[in-house]
C-alpha cells in the first residue's frame, strides 16, 4: 500500500513524470477501487485541516447570543423604577394564584402524561439466536441506561424485525415517548394492540402519548376502553385518569 | 442587529467566520429553519442542530471549494438543511413520508445532496484520525499542514527515515480503518 499512496500524493502534488502521469490517469478510469483512494488520500487532508469544530463553537455562541437576545425582548427592563407595575404584578400574581387553585383539580393532559409516565421496565425474554444479536443486546442495555436514542437506533438495526417483533415495536415505542416523539411512539403502540404479551400495556402507552401532545378525547377514547376490557393495573391507572380529565 | 449582508457578503463572512455575519445569519434564517423542522416531527433543539450542521455543510465547501450561489443564499441553506434534515429522519426510521415544505424548493437537489454527503464523510475522517494514537495524529497533522518529512523528523525528534515509515504507517492505518467503516461505504454509494 506504501507505494500506492506514495504514487497518488505524487500524483495529486503533479510531481510525476509525464508517462506516469498519463499511466495513473488511465488507472483512474478503469480501476473504480484506485480512483476511490484518490479522492480518499485527497479529502482527508481537508477534512483533517479544516478547523470545524472552531466553527461549531463560533455557532453554538453566536446561537446562545439569537437566545438570550430574543429573551430579552421579552422582559421589560426598569422594572423596580415604576411602582404601578409592581402593585400591578402583585394583582397578576394574586389572579394567577386563584387559576392555579380552579385549575388544580383537573390538571393539564401533558401534566397527566407527566405524572403518569414512567418507562417499564425491560423484560424481554432472550431466546437462543438473540444471543448472537449483538443490537438487541446493545438495544436493551442502552434502554436500561435510559440513552433512549441510542437504544432506537440499536432496535433499527436488530435482526428482530419491527414488523414482526411485539417486543421491538413495544420498547421502541416507550423509547420515542420518552423522547417525547409521541406520533413515532403511537404509531408502533397502534400495530400491537392485539398481542396477547403487550396489547393492554400498549393501550395504557399509546394513551398516554395522545395525552402528551394535548389530545384529550383521543386518550379518553383509549383509557375507557382499557378501563373496560380487563382488571389489570393498567385499568386502575386508566380509570384514575379518566376521573381526572376535564 | 441592524446590519443587513447580501448574498455575497454572508458566503464571504462564512468563510471567514465573521461573527457579525454568523449572528446576522441566525437572526434573519434561524426561525424559517425552525418553522420546517417543527412541522416535520422535529423540536426546537432538533432545529438548532440542524441550523447548525447545515452552516457547517456550507463553511465546508466555501472553504474547500467557491461556492457559486445561483439562487439566494436563504434558498441554498433551506435546502441543504431540508436535504440533511430527511438524512436524519431516515436515520430515526421515524420521519413522515412527505416532507412538508416550508419555502420553495427550487434547484441543485443533485448538488446539495452531494455537498451533505461530503461533509458526512468528512466527519468520518475526523472520527478516525481522532482515534489514531497521539503520535500518529501529530505526525499526520504535520503531513496534512504541509510540513515536509525533514521539518517532521525535526519536530518529532526523528531520523528523517523513521519519519517517513512512521507517515507510511499511520497514514495506512487511518486509510484502513475509514474502508472498514460501513459509513463510509455506504456513503460513496
Amino acid at each position: 500500500m506504501e507505494q500506492e499512496i506514495e504514487l497518488i500524493e505524487n500524483y495529486l502534488a503533479g510531481t510525476l513524470s509525464e508517462s506516469e502521469r498519463k499511466e495513473t490517469e488511465q488507472r483512474l478510469q478503469n480501476d473504480p477501487k484506485f480512483a476511490e483512494r484518490v479522492t480518499l488520500i485527497q479529502d482527508m487532508r481537508q477534512a483533517v485541516n479544516s478547523p470545524v469544530e472552531d466553527f461549531r463553537n463560533d455557532l453554538r455562541e453566536e446561537f446562545d447570543a439569537y437566545q438570550s437576545r430574543h429573551q430579552t425582548e421579552r422582559t421589560p427592563s426598569p422594572f423596580f423604577e415604576r411602582p404601578y407595575l409592581i402593585a400591578a404584578s402583585v394583582l397578576l400574581l394574586v389572579g394567577l394564584f386563584a387559576i392555579y387553585m380552579v385549575f388544580l383539580k383537573s390538571p393539564s393532559p401533558q401534566q397527566l402524561y407527566a405524572s403518569n409516565f414512567s418507562p417499564p421496565p425491560e423484560n424481554i425474554t432472550i431466546r437462543n439466536d438473540d444471543v448472537a444479536d449483538t443490537e438487541l443486546q446493545l438495544a436493551l442495555k442502552a434502554y436500561n441506561d435510559q440513552q433512549y436514542t441510542v437504544a432506537l437506533n440499536h432496535f433499527d438495526k436488530t435482526s428482530r424485525t419491527i414488523p414482526e417483533n411485539e417486543a421491538v415495536l413495544f420498547y421502541s415505542g416507550i423509547c420515542h415517548l420518552a423522547l417525547e416523539e409521541s406520533e413515532a411512539a403511537g404509531e408502533r403502540f397502534q400495530q400491537i394492540l392485539q398481542s396477547s404479551n403487550y396489547g393492554t400495556a400498549a393501550q395504557w402507552y399509546l394513551g398516554l402519548s395522545y395525552l402528551q401532545i394535548g389530545k384529550s378525547d383521543k386518550a379518553k377514547t383509549v383509557f375507557e376502553a382499557l378501563a373496560k376490557a380487563s382488571q389489570s393495573n393498567y385499568a386502575k391507572k386508566a380509570e384514575y385518569i379518566l376521573q381526572n380529565l376535564p | 442587529m441592524t446590519d443587513n449582508y447580501t448574498d455575497p457578503e454572508i458566503v464571504q463572512g462564512i468563510k471567514s467566520r465573521d461573527r457579525a455575519v454568523l449572528g446576522f445569519i441566525y437572526e434573519r434564517y434561524f426561525p424559517i429553519i425552525l418553522d420546517f423542522t417543527k412541522k416535520n416531527s422535529g423540536n426546537e433543539d432538533d432545529a438548532r442542530d440542524l441550523f447548525q450542521e447545515g452552516l457547517v455543510i456550507i463553511y465546508e465547501k466555501v472553504t474547500n471549494e467557491s461556492l457559486e450561489l445561483r439562487s439566494a443564499f436563504r434558498t441554498y441553506l433551506y435546502a441543504v438543511c431540508r436535504n440533511k434534515w430527511l438524512m436524519i429522519l431516515r436515520r430515526r426510521r421515524t420521519g413522515p413520508q412527505m416532507i412538508v415544505d416550508t419555502e420553495h424548493v427550487v434547484e441543485r437537489i443533485a448538488e446539495v445532496q452531494e455537498d451533505c454527503q461530503k461533509q458526512e464523510q468528512f466527519e468520518v475522517y475526523r472520527k478516525h484520525f481522532k482515534q489514531l494514537s497521539e503520535d500518529c495524529q501529530k505526525v499526520l497533522g504535520l503531513f496534512f499542514q504541509g510540513h515536509s518529512l525533514r521539518e517532521i523528523a525535526e519536530i518529532m525528534d526523528f531520523s528523517e527515515k523513521y519519519a517517513k515509515k512512521r507517515k507510511f504507517t499511520c497514514q495506512k492505518n487511518l486509510i484502513q480503518a475509514i474502508e472498514a467503516d460501513t459509513l463510509y461505504d455506504e456513503l460513496k454509494h
